[in-house]
């Protein structure tokens, strides 16, 4: 019941936030740039053309008439048409969107994987050496530009080592493609027992999944770490030490549920970065992906691309903190109560 | 214990910051001093001496089109220092007056102005300087407010929860009961002592901004092509990278990497000094 009440109080406050995030977003493509229609036509039309055409788009109505429509429209599921690609923008993103969530899905996956092992011994065998490198990896990790980083493993491990395929795509290239059934080809791979494929998927993932990853680590081994030392000091730790229980049993049992809580949050803020670092690494490992389509977008000056993909990954963004709120709630039961 | 001696002893029991702040002495100095210090003008290109690698003549070797890419580094620091110092700035001072208000008045206003950074901050960060940057259009200004402005709701959270605490303190209730008016208390007696977090945070954003705005560049929304900027540097090497021409990258992204560590060491060698709990 009181979980029930947490949930929809939950859900009630996306609402508005959501609106806000429509209303920038509108902002940033029609108040601020001046006329749009100079950007889509060029300068060079007449008087006459341009107010025709204003009118065409109904940008000779009020902002808040034009914003109504705008939000019609999104109703709708009509986010423009792409200028690039000439296509309805919400068909772009959808087909783009699966290789966006098999590479951040990885780069998750690997960092969490590191990153809390990594950050529990820091905790545990604190100052220690494990403790110094982790906090080495983490400055890094925080102050390494992504792309960068890409950059100079691609020139590494494909250019000089040639152990990395290149960065080319989401399949090497002599690799027959498995039928699309979910779009993520490493499933796609395994529902059609097509191992070649599935070995050359998780290959070419390798590279840009660790550099997103590793990015990802810093913050979340950080959390990891301060949730742990937080949790070895605490009274009940230090009760379940009298007791005369083993030190992994504490560590294990005791220390390390409630250390990772605040964990679960990061993760939903490092999945935001995530988001706008894919727009810089895509485009280095031509991953066919939104990170990519974003970023021709920009370089082409495509605003109903841009503003779909703000769009498209701040709700995603905005729905990922709601569902980890709503875990939260699950896995401490006195955040219900708040 | 004086404030000054505290500061240089728990400056000495903590090197790595010292490390910091000397690494930032010297960004500084080389963004100061490029004009001196770099061998060649960043903008000349000479087609004889196209992709050198590193060596004696040119120290981290030349791009396409023969710029020198050492003498280039050397001006990127100031020009990323300047895109760090401005957005931080802005952030600061919007984002911490926007804060100020907020927390002073309460109410209505305070509401509104809260739900607004909320609304801010529903965006991933790098993808609202993104939708900010293609809408101004690319230019070292308006890179400048993209990055500010993405940033400024860490501001005036700050600011807004220090004053909550700071307006019902025995300091503040004595400054307005001697009959000054609201905005003296808030400028006189307020805003100064909310102010060490608020720099702690700008120092760690700043690295933040450098990260930000070599991304921007990078992909074409910030500072445009020849401007010796690092980002923009990265991103013209990257077709050399797979014909062997590795230096052209290399260099400007490890500079922004020193660069970014440095104030990040900085930023947690401050909050460690400031917050005694993390001593």
């Amino acid at each position: 019941m009181l979980f029930g009440r947490y949930l929809l109080r939950r859900l009630l406050l996306v609402g508005p936030t959501l609106l806000g995030v429509l209303f920038i977003t509108f902002a940033l493509t029609r108040i601020i740039p001046g006329n749009p229609i100079d950007r889509m036509v060029g300068f060079f039309i007449s008087d006459e053309r341009r107010a025709e055409i204003m009118r065409e788009h109904g940008l000779d109505q009020p902002y808040y008439i034009q914003f109504i429509r705008y939000l019609g429209g999104l109703v709708r599921g009509d986010l423009g048409t792409s200028f690039l690609t000439s296509r309805p923008v919400v068909d772009d993103l959808r087909q783009r969107f699966p290789a966006t969530l098999e590479l951040t899905a990885c780069a998750m996956t690997i960092a969490v994987l590191a990153a809390v092992p990594l950050g529990v011994a820091s905790a545990v065998w604190k100052d220690s050496w494990v403790d110094h490198l982790g906090r080495v990896l983490s400055v890094i990790g925080v102050s390494v530009p992504v792309f960068w980083f890409g950059l100079v493993l691609v020139y590494l491990f494909f250019f000089k080592l040639g152990i990395a395929p290149p960065p080319i795509g989401r399949l090497e290239p002599s690799v027959v493609a498995p039928p699309v059934v979910t779009g993520l080809i490493t499933v796609d791979a395994l529902m059609a027992r097509n191992l070649p494929a599935l070995w050359s998927g998780l290959r070419v993932l390798t590279l840009p999944a660790f550099v997103l990853g590793f990015a990802a680590m810093a913050p979340l081994a950080r959390m990891a770490r301060s949730g742990m030392v937080e949790a070895l000091d605490s009274p009940y730790v230090r009760a379940a030490r009298a007791l005369g229980l083993p030190a992994r049993t504490v560590v294990v049992r005791h220390a390390l549920k409630n250390a990772l809580l605040p964990v679960v949050t990061m993760i939903a803020v490092v999945f935001g970065y995530q988001l706008g670092g894919v727009v810089l690494i895509e485009s280095i490992f031509s991953w066919p992906g939104l990170g990519q389509y974003a970023f021709n977008a920009a370089a082409n000056a495509d605003f109903p691309a841009i503003q779909g993909f703000i769009l498209y990954a701040t709700t995603i963004y905005i729905l990922l903190f709601l569902v980890v709120d709503v875990l939260y709630g699950v896995l401490d039961r006195r955040v219900r109560y708040q | 214990m004086g404030r000054l001696a505290g500061l240089s002893y728990g400056l000495r029991r903590n090197p790595i910051t010292i490390i910091g702040l000397a690494m930032l002495g010297a960004l500084v100095a080389v963004a100061l001093l490029a004009p001196v210090l770099a061998p060649y003008d960043p903008y000349a290109t000479n087609p004889a001496v196209s992709l050198r690698p590193p060596g004696p003549g040119h120290l981290f070797g030349t791009d396409t089109f023969g710029h020198d890419i050492f003498s280039r580094v050397l001006y990127g620091a100031r020009i990323d220092l300047i895109v760090a110092a401005g957005a931080v700035g802005v952030a600061m001072v919007l984002g911490g007056l926007l804060g100020a208000v907020a927390g002073y008045t309460g109410g209505w206003l305070d509401d509104g102005i809260m739900r607004v950074m909320d609304m801010l901050q529903a965006f991933p960060n790098f993808i609202l300087a993104l939708g900010i940057a293609a809408a101004l259009g690319p230019s070292l200004t308006n890179l400048i407010i993209a990055i500010g402005l993405t940033n400024l709701p860490i501001y005036a959270r700050l600011v807004r929860s220090r004053l909550l605490t700071l307006r019902v303190s025995g300091f503040a209730l004595a400054a307005v009961s001697v009959g000054n008016p609201p905005w003296r208390v808030l400028l006189i007696h307020l805003l100064p002592n909310s102010l060490a977090p608020v720099f702690i945070q700008a120092t760690l954003q700043s690295g933040w901004a450098i990260l930000q705005a070599a991304g921007l560049s990078f992909i074409g929304l910030g500072v445009r092509v020849p401007t010796p900027e690092w980002g923009v540097m990265i991103s013209m090497g990257v077709q050399q990278l797979t014909s062997g021409h590795w230096w052209v990258s290399f260099f400007p992204g490890l500079a922004i990497m020193l660069a970014v560590i440095s104030f990040n060491l900085v930023g947690d060698g401050l909050q460690d000094l400031l917050d005694p709990r993390r001593r």
